[in-house]
């Protein structure tokens, strides 16, 4: 009985005494000593865009030392694996990425997380962050990350070439028909309308996800991820039968190509669309010197006011040594100039609806438009929505299976299934 | 009577006791160590893949009212079916190819002469690169349209296959979607809880590419193996056989094979080892595959604790995989040591 | 002096052996392009800019070449390369050490367990090993060697003993007992019969022992990026991994780096193979 009680003081003492070092810390005191930030950005723009945080917290809080702890691999897998081991033994780093919804969710459950709801507050953040994505980082009424720029999953990557050979123009929201249409022009002059990468399964798993939030819309495609609609409803079905079709316009190789490779094929004009989140933009611009608009253009199945959201956040580890740090990094991410400056190397549009994108490429000024008044939504491949982890690995899973067999029932089936298990 | 050095010795019958038990404690330490960091580990993951809701900073050991759930779960999951069944595959059809393709490969290079160490070198190479970088290469090499095809279609083979036959001599390598042999409704029917089955039960032509590609990598460790072997038989066996009559082939069948048994036996287990953990390579070459023609265990324990943050299940299927092993792998360790103990 | 059907035999053997062996140089010439070839794919793809180190240009020479990729690798990887080197030559010395000891107990002495203790260990390490990943950690913590080269040396010693021992003790099988027992008649003690016997001629176990754990251990990358955290002192492998971003990847830097990697395990086979010699055990069984 005592000893419980004392628990119970000393949490409650700690929550408040940490509270109240968050809260009133002096917004232009320096942090001091050590911080070590844990990603899985480790090279080329991703690495690049991570420098300019770190530049800029450095900057900032001159007596202190960053070390850039990150791991790449498997998607972001890899550095989990580390993180898991990291977390077990009690070894967790002061700044780690993560994304907002199920996976941050998690870590609450764990609760090896800071509660930054003050930071939020004190630095007015919660105006000028879209609420969803606020929504997305909270639990229980405290929010536990920043996120450093958003990319949108569901942007469709259409090459200038091949679509003038074939004599077809896509452009702002397209639906199935126009599409089939264009596809089956794109054919008779022996181009491939769609470029897949799908070695690692993300890639179709994004296709798939896309035409189901075409045919379903922004509030069925939320209704299907919290269960409150079953994955067999029509549209659900109408997207399925469309993937399945589309998986006869794809390249041939695409199971032995990464999205890379997608990519470099659509640069070529071998193939027509690309649908792919919009780290391609740099990709293409960088690696292939293509221009936008001239070499390529993008557009949107169904509504292009649309925007799958995927997001990269970071969070504040609470058992980590320099809280003062990882505070002093997660305002480093968040100060518009730093937006500014990552999101240009990064591609992603910033998360803050008032920095200025006027000096972005123009590709990103427009998602940043799309995501500041558009329709949101969380992107389920990429582990964004509020679900359970393992309901994406279910997806993915079931997509791979679908590709194989082209059973829409086993497909709608499995993820009622999962939605419901988790 | 056995001479060894010029000096004679009558064979000793005696066994010395004590020599033996000293011999155990000595093996003791080694034992010791390496149980703790296997059976101690494994325990403790027997406990996770029955425990509910374990998580990393939140190890709860608690379970829920079925535990067995997870791996009742596990056997209907057709990711693990189709893993198990490419498990086996893979496992044998690496073997095969390796430890014979080896094996020869080895005898042929003992033979040469001053070309000796410019072949050895050559084959055991690609034992020196990183998994993963093989696993990136041979899936470019495998490219359907870019790869090793473009050989078929410049030396004229394809043209000739075309000739003959009428079709597109193409293969899809990694993107064959195709199973050979499907024997399903055979297990079915053998299987206790074979009505679970959900994939094709046969050999995925996808694997192949991949059995190559682990091939060209281990060749060379096979054959360092038997190289070993052979450099190891005295030169005086070889001299006597050749005095009895026995040149080439048979000196090889009745001399060398017999005395290289147990090189085999171990780069067997070798290679069975490597073969049943391989991950690195798998995920880097094709991921796991259309319809999971190519996913292997060690992916799936992997995408389970990490990625979908399923402890127990990934846990479950690391201890379904070792009591595979257990049931395959010892009996045939037992007679292996049996047969060449006390020589 | 050898005598006239000692000679006979002998130029027999070698006519029939001159045309087997023939053959056998052909077979083995067709056979080196095919190991080559990857090698030529990768060094094609090392010397290219980012656009062009791709799937669809793979066969041709670099246009433009470019010593970019080697570079941005080379500064990458260099500073871990010493980290692996201060790891993986003790632990290659000890697991070997040790598995040649095991090996000649285990072959030369019947005691009552050696069988049971024998497959026990070798079996347990067929476990996928990211599934004990976790309680390994927290042992390492709890000997206060997490995070340290040491530890990572005793994981790599540790879990190498179980392969090391079988080549060891599959390899003194052949080893006749007389010798073994010679000595004790001697009054040499286990160790002193295991140096002065057993050893010299261990000289080709050791080779493929050194080949095998070299290999794995500097190519390992799960127990280096766990154990370690700290960037500066992981092993190369690592570094070698992040060379292919998360999101972004160029090839031309990774190909790069993987033939950079491989170079000390490439030199270490040379270095190892000259003791690929006939005749070690020569004059010692009459």
């Amino acid at each position: 009985m005592f000893k419980a009680k004392t628990k119970v003081s000393v949490a409650a003492f700690t929550a408040v005494a940490l509270a109240f070092a968050v809260g009133t810390a002096p917004a232009n005191a320096a942090a001091t000593g050590e911080i070590e930030v844990f990603s899985w950005w480790t090279s080329g723009s991703e690495d690049a865009a991570l420098q300019a945080i770190i530049s800029a917290a450095q900057a900032a809080n001159p007596d202190l030392k960053i070390t850039n702890a990150a791991v790449a691999g498997g998607a972001g897998t890899n550095a989990k694996q580390v993180l898991a081991t990291r977390l077990a033994g009690g070894d967790a780093p002061e700044i780690w990425q993560t994304h907002p919804g199920g996976e941050l969710q998690n870590y609450v459950e764990q609760d090896v997380l800071t509660d930054m709801t003050a930071v939020y507050e004190s630095e007015g953040w919660n105006k000028v962050v879209p609420k969803e994505l606020v929504a997305s980082m909270t639990f229980n009424k405290k929010t536990y990350s920043v996120l450093t720029g958003v990319h949108r999953a569901n942007t469709m990557w259409v090459s200038s070439a091949a679509q003038k050979k074939a004599g077809v123009s896509l452009s702002g929201s397209i639906n199935w028909s126009t599409f089939k249409a264009a596809a089956l022009k794109m054919k008779a002059k022996g181009i491939d309308p769609i470029c897949l990468g799908d070695k690692d399964i993300w890639t179709a798993a994004q296709l798939l996800e896309a035409l189901i939030v075409a045919e379903e819309g922004a509030s069925g495609w939320n209704a299907l991820l919290d269960g409150s609609k079953s994955w067999g409803s029509a549209g659900v079905k109408r997207a399925v039968k469309n993937f399945n079709e589309a998986m006869t316009w794809t390249n041939a190789d695409h199971k032995a190509l990464d999205w890379t490779g997608a990519v470099a094929a659509l640069a070529k004009g071998t193939c027509g669309v690309n649908v792919m989140g919009d780290w391609a933009y740099g990709e293409l611009l960088v690696k292939h010197n293509k221009v936008d608009g001239k070499d390529f253009t993008y557009a949107t199945f169904g509504d292009a006011n649309t925007f799958v959201t995927v997001g990269d956040s970071f969070v504040i580890g609470k058992t980590a040594k320099n809280q003062a740090g990882g505070v002093a990094f997660a305002k480093a991410i968040m100060d518009p100039k730093v937006q500014l400056a990552f999101n240009k190397l990064k591609g992603s549009a910033p998360v803050r609806s008032d920095v200025s994108t006027k000096t972005l490429g123009k590709y990103q000024q427009g998602a940043a438009k799309v995501l500041a008044n558009g329709k949101r939504v969380p992107s389920l491949v990429h582990g964004q929505a509020n679900v359970a982890a393992a309901v994406g690995q279910a997806y993915a899973d079931s997509v791979t299976l679908l590709q194989a067999n082209k059973s829409v029932e086993k497909f709608t089936k499995a993820m009622d299934a999962a939605i419901a298990a988790n | 009577m056995s001479q060894v050095r010029g000096k004679s010795y009558p064979p000793v019958k005696r066994k010395k006791r004590g020599g033996d038990t000293k011999a155990a404690l000595l093996l003791l330490p080694s034992f010791l160590i390496v149980s703790v960091f296997v059976y101690v580990f494994i325990t403790y993951t027997i406990g996770v893949s029955l425990a509910e809701n374990w998580m990393p900073a939140k190890p709860s050991m608690a379970q829920g009212p079925d535990p067995f759930a997870t791996y009742k779960n596990l056997f209907e999951n057709p990711r693990f079916q189709s893993d198990l069944r490419n498990s086996f595959i893979f496992t044998v059809l690496f073997l095969l190819l390796t430890v014979i393709a080896g094996f020869f490969i080895a005898l042929a290079v003992h033979n040469m002469g001053r070309t000796k160490g410019f072949f050895r070198g050559v084959f055991l190479l690609p034992y020196a690169l990183s998994f993963i970088v093989t696993g990136v290469v041979w899936r470019w090499l495998f490219n359907p349209d870019s790869g090793v095809n473009l050989f078929l279609k410049y030396s004229g083979v394809a043209s000739a296959y075309k000739s003959i036959t009428g079709e597109e001599l193409r293969p899809e390598w990694l993107t064959s979607a195709t199973t050979v042999g499907d024997i399903s409704a055979l297990l079915e029917k053998i299987i206790p809880g074979g009505q679970y089955i959900q994939v094709e039960m046969g050999i995925p032509l996808a694997l192949i590419p991949v059995v190559i590609a682990t091939s060209w990598q281990l060749l060379g460790f096979a054959m360092a193996m038997f190289l070993a072997g052979l450099v190891s038989i005295p030169e005086e066996l070889r001299e006597a056989s050749m005095m009895d009559g026995a040149t080439g082939s048979r000196y090889y069948r009745s001399i060398a094979v017999p005395m290289l048994a147990p090189i085999a036996i171990t780069t067997l287990v070798i290679l069975t080892h490597v073969a049943l953990k391989i991950f690195d390579l798998i995920y880097a070459m094709s991921g796991s595959g259309i319809g999971f023609a190519t996913d292997m265990p060690g992916i799936f324990v992997y995408e389970s604790m990490y990625k979908a943050l399923k402890y127990n299940t990934g846990a479950a299927a690391s201890i379904v995989m070792l009591i595979i092993v257990c049931i395959v792998v010892v009996p045939y360790l037992i007679h292996s040591n049996r047969e060449t103990n006390g020589r | 002096m050898e005598t006239r059907t000692k000679k006979m035999y002998k130029n027999a053997h070698a006519r029939h052996g001159k045309n087997s062996r023939r053959v056998q140089f052909i077979i083995l010439c067709l056979l080196v392009p095919f190991f080559v070839m990857p090698f030529y794919v990768m060094i094609m793809a090392a010397l290219k800019t980012p656009q062009y180190a791709d799937v669809t240009t793979m066969w041709l020479p670099p246009s433009p070449f470019s010593l970019d990729g080697l570079q941005e690798a080379w500064g990458k990887l260099s500073p871990n390369l010493m980290n692996s080197f201060t790891m993986v030559v003790p632990a290659v010395i000890i697991s070997s050490a040790i598995g040649s000891f095991n090996g000649y107990l285990l072959s030369k002495f019947t005691f009552r367990f050696s069988s049971v203790m024998f497959t026990m260990m070798l079996v347990g390490m067929f476990i996928p090993y990211q599934s004990i990943l976790i309680p390994l950690v927290k042992f390492l913590q709890l000997v206060n060697l997490y995070g340290t080269t040491p530890g990572l040396i005793l994981v790599h010693v540790v879990y190498g003993i179980p392969i090391t021992t079988l080549i060891f003790r599959n390899f003194y099988v052949s080893i006749p007992k007389e010798m073994v027992e010679a000595a004790a008649i001697d009054g040499a003690g286990i160790l002193r019969t295991f140096f002065s016997v057993i050893v010299p001629v261990s000289i080709p176990g050791f080779v493929v022992a050194g080949i095998f754990q070299f290999t794995n251990i500097w190519n390992d990358f799960l127990f280096g990026v766990i154990t370690i955290s700290d960037p500066t002192k992981q092993p190369v492998t690592i570094a070698l991994n992040n060379l292919s971003g998360t999101q972004t990847v160029n090839w031309n830097v990774l190909m790069a780096g993987a033939l950079i990697a491989a170079i000390p395990t490439a030199v270490a086979y040379l270095a190892l193979g000259r003791f690929f010699i006939q005749g070690l055990t020569a004059g010692s069984v009459k």
